[in-house]
């Protein structure tokens, strides 16, 4: 059967035990001290009190004898009263005597007493006899020798009576004593019991509150180690019982919670596994120390690797691309995502055939915006390159074919406009004219299409460098100062450049202002002008090519910079191929720079472009 | 009468420049793969060759390596005779001791002037 009492029961329960015990020690203590008490009463009661009888008794009867001696010398009267006085007393002490018989013995001795005095009583009669007879010598006689002996006799039966009632007054505090030392032995047995007995209910009482409270101590600290199995096995039904139960059905919810949780964790990071597997590029994750942490098989593949070989290791020592490194060490400490350069992929050359990957690394952030991990994709842009290739063979190889017709077709023309190979007529002229500006044409678009598709494919490589605007201007203006001559346009750098820089590729720029140069010279005339100029603004700087020419109509300023776009087709002497200005524009915003135009019909047009200036 | 060794392989181009050339009073040969230009120059050692890049058999680079290699030819000018407008095929072209690059199209007048101006430095130099 289940015990059914509380905690607090059971501590009272042992507390009654004790109480109990203390109880029952001073029931034992005033028994003892009641016997004590009883005992000297004994003594007082039945001994005392006997004895001062026996010595009142004494006094008494030694004054009767006194008595006695007075009336032989005459003092009759006198006398008989001191006797008579006395015998009242002495019988009176010899009756609280007999009252008071507590000794074997002593009623014998009252007995004796009292006969050998009612002797002595009856002598002095005898003696008042013979004294009337006036014989005095018989009268000392009779004292001497029967009265006194008598006498004596009585003395020494109170004699007894006095020792026997000493003798048990000493027995009896004898046996006093004996009690006390009894209850003092037996108070102390008890007393130890009692406190063996208390320290035993203490450790019992305080073992059934401590040992479960222990033993929920070291489920706790356990539950508190992540070790969510524990139960406590207590079939108590107190307090500690319930606190169990409470216990064991937290423990079993925040193991459900847990079991919940790590689920939800695990099906989160099998989902995420599954992803960074499924990804068909290379992929590697590095935490703060630029450790690997995960690697995907492709990964595995590209560095022929083993994922569990790698893990937690260094990348450096696994993967000895110091760029790549470079790139993840960057990310780490800007918490900015980088990517490899075009001109620095990363190339492996496997079964003879050479692959290209881009780098690109991105953070993975914290809830405090630090970066943790840094997540390392490779993407494969063979292909990509490979088109490149192809697409610049092309171009390159489109481009010579062209040429080489175009170069026999212009010779010719020029041949014979010359003159040399025979006399040519007006009509003639004209027509080999048209056939050499159309060569002309062509060849500046084949030129232009090559620039372009440089540009395009990103392979146009911009030098960046301070640029003296100075000589920027002066090498592009060089190679117009013929043309503008024969033409009669007037081409001049217009206000003080001197000082003024730019930053930016020298070449390209020159590229850009010849372009447009060339454009201005194209649409003007005689008497125009054509002013370059630059101007500081902030953190930029301003060129601008200036011309008085015809000026570009407002429906056609927005398109000017797309490709193959030109303006006023009743140009017909015209060579350019409409792609100068998108390769400007492109130029311009490889350098983060912008272009545009300020024109009005007729009265002519401002090209202007902005370039950072050095820092 | 100046010889000059063409090295071409664009039939059209040839028929231009010899009439060109040969209108100009030069004595003309024309061979249109590399290994014959190397060959021709060695046997016929021309005044200046004219030598195109993009040649069957052996590129102009090639052509121009080996004949600079002979202590004897490379004291003939080469003019490289190209369509090609790449910056690093005019240097290459110069590293490798090419005298001169011209791109197509090229005006006949530009290149008899420039033929002229070798083959007059050339007589210089002797």
């Amino acid at each position: 059967m289940k015990k059914n009492f509380s905690l607090k029961t059971k501590i009272l329960f042992g507390y009654m035990a004790i109480i109990m015990i203390i109880i029952v020690l001073v029931i034992w203590s005033i028994n003892n001290f009641m016997r004590l008490n009883k005992a000297i009463d004994a003594i007082m009661e039945e001994n005392y009190r006997s004895v001062i009888a026996a010595e009142e008794m004494r006094e008494a009867v030694e004054r009767q004898d006194s008595a006695q001696l007075i009336f032989i010398f005459g003092q009759e009267k006198k006398a008989l009263d001191i006797f008579q006085a006395n015998k009242l007393e002495f019988t009176k002490n010899l009756a609280r005597a007999e009252d008071n018989i507590t000794i074997e013995g002593e009623e014998n001795i009252i007995t004796t007493i009292n006969k050998e005095y009612q002797e002595y009583l009856s002598m002095f009669l005898d003696l008042r006899v013979i004294l009337e007879e006036d014989n005095e010598e018989m009268v000392q006689n009779y004292y001497l020798n029967e009265i006194i002996p008598q006498f004596e006799d009585v003395k020494s039966g109170i004699r007894d009576l006095l020792i026997i009632n000493q003798d048990h007054m000493k027995s009896a505090q004898q046996n006093a004593n004996n009690n006390a030392m009894q209850a003092i032995y037996s108070t102390i047995v008890i007393s130890i019991v009692v406190v063996l007995l208390a320290l035993v209910f203490g450790f019992y009482i305080s073992n059934i509150i401590i040992r479960p409270i222990k033993e929920l101590t070291e489920k706790a600290k356990d539950i508190a180690e992540g070790d969510l199995e524990q139960t406590i096995d207590i079939s108590k039904n107190d307090e500690i019982g319930q606190l169990a139960s409470e216990f064991n059905s937290m423990s079993r919810s925040l193991k459900d919670y847990e079991d919940m949780n790590v689920n939800k964790l695990i099906s989160e990071k099998s989902k995420s596994d599954a992803i960074v597997r499924s990804i068909s590029n290379p992929l590697v994750v590095t935490d703060k120390k630029n450790r690997i942490i995960l690697i995907n098989p492709r990964a595995e593949e590209l560095f022929e690797l083993e994922e569990d070989k790698v893990i937690k290791t260094h990348f450096l020592e696994v993967i000895k691309e110091e760029d790549i490194f470079s790139l993840i060490d960057r990310t780490l400490k800007t918490g900015e995502g980088q990517s490899s350069s075009d001109n620095n992929l990363l190339s492996f050359n496997r079964d003879g055939k050479d692959f290209y990957f881009r780098v690109t690394t991105n953070p993975v952030l914290d809830d405090n915006n630090n970066t943790n991990l840094v997540i390392v994709l490779f993407e494969d842009v063979t292909h990509l390159k490979e088109v490149d290739q192809m697409k610049s063979e092309f171009v390159s190889t489109v481009s010579h074919e062209f040429r080489t017709p175009l170069t026999s077709m212009n010779m010719s023309a020029s041949m014979l406009l010359e003159g040399n190979l025979g006399k040519v007529n007006e009509e003639q002229v004209e027509l080999l004219e048209v056939i050499k500006e159309d060569c002309e044409r062509l060849n500046n678009l084949v030129d232009d299409l090559l620039d372009l598709s440089k540009i395009e494919s990103g392979k146009i490589d911009l030098q960046f460098n301070e640029v003296d605007i100075d000589r920027l201007f002066d090498a592009s203006l060089r190679p117009f100062k013929e043309q503008a001559n024969d033409k009669g346009i007037e081409l001049m750098i217009k206000g003080k450049v001197d000082g003024l820089k730019a930053y930016g590729d020298l070449n390209k720029i020159t590229w850009v202002i010849s372009n447009l140069i060339g454009n201005a010279l194209r649409y003007t005339d005689e008497g125009d002008s054509i002013k370059l100029s630059a101007e500081r603004k902030g953190h930029k700087i301003h060129l601008s090519v200036e011309d008085t020419g015809a000026g570009i109509p407002k429906s056609y300023q927005n398109k000017i910079f797309d490709k193959f776009m030109r303006v006023g087709s009743d140009k017909d002497k015209d060579t350019g191929s409409g792609l100068g200005l998108a390769i400007s524009k492109e130029i311009i915003e490889a350098h983060g720079g912008r272009i545009w135009v300020d024109s009005k019909e007729g009265e002519g047009s401002t090209f202007t472009f902005t370039l950072k200036r050095p820092k | 009468m100046s010889r000059i060794l063409l090295v071409e392989d664009s039939k059209n181009i040839i028929r231009v420049l010899k009439i060109c050339l040969q209108g100009a009073g030069y004595e003309v040969e024309v061979v249109s793969n590399g290994i014959d230009a190397v060959d021709m120059a060695f046997q016929w050692k021309p005044d200046l060759i004219l030598l195109d890049i993009k040649l069957p058999k052996m590129n102009g680079f090639l052509v121009c390596e080996t004949l600079k290699e002979d202590e004897l030819i490379k004291e003939i000018p080469i003019i490289m005779l190209s369509a090609k407008a790449e910056e690093e095929d005019i240097k290459r072209a110069y590293e490798l001791g090419a005298q001169d690059y011209i791109i197509k199209p090229v005006e006949p007048k530009k290149l008899l002037n420039k033929i002229e101006s070798y083959l007059k430095g050339g007589e210089r130099n002797e």
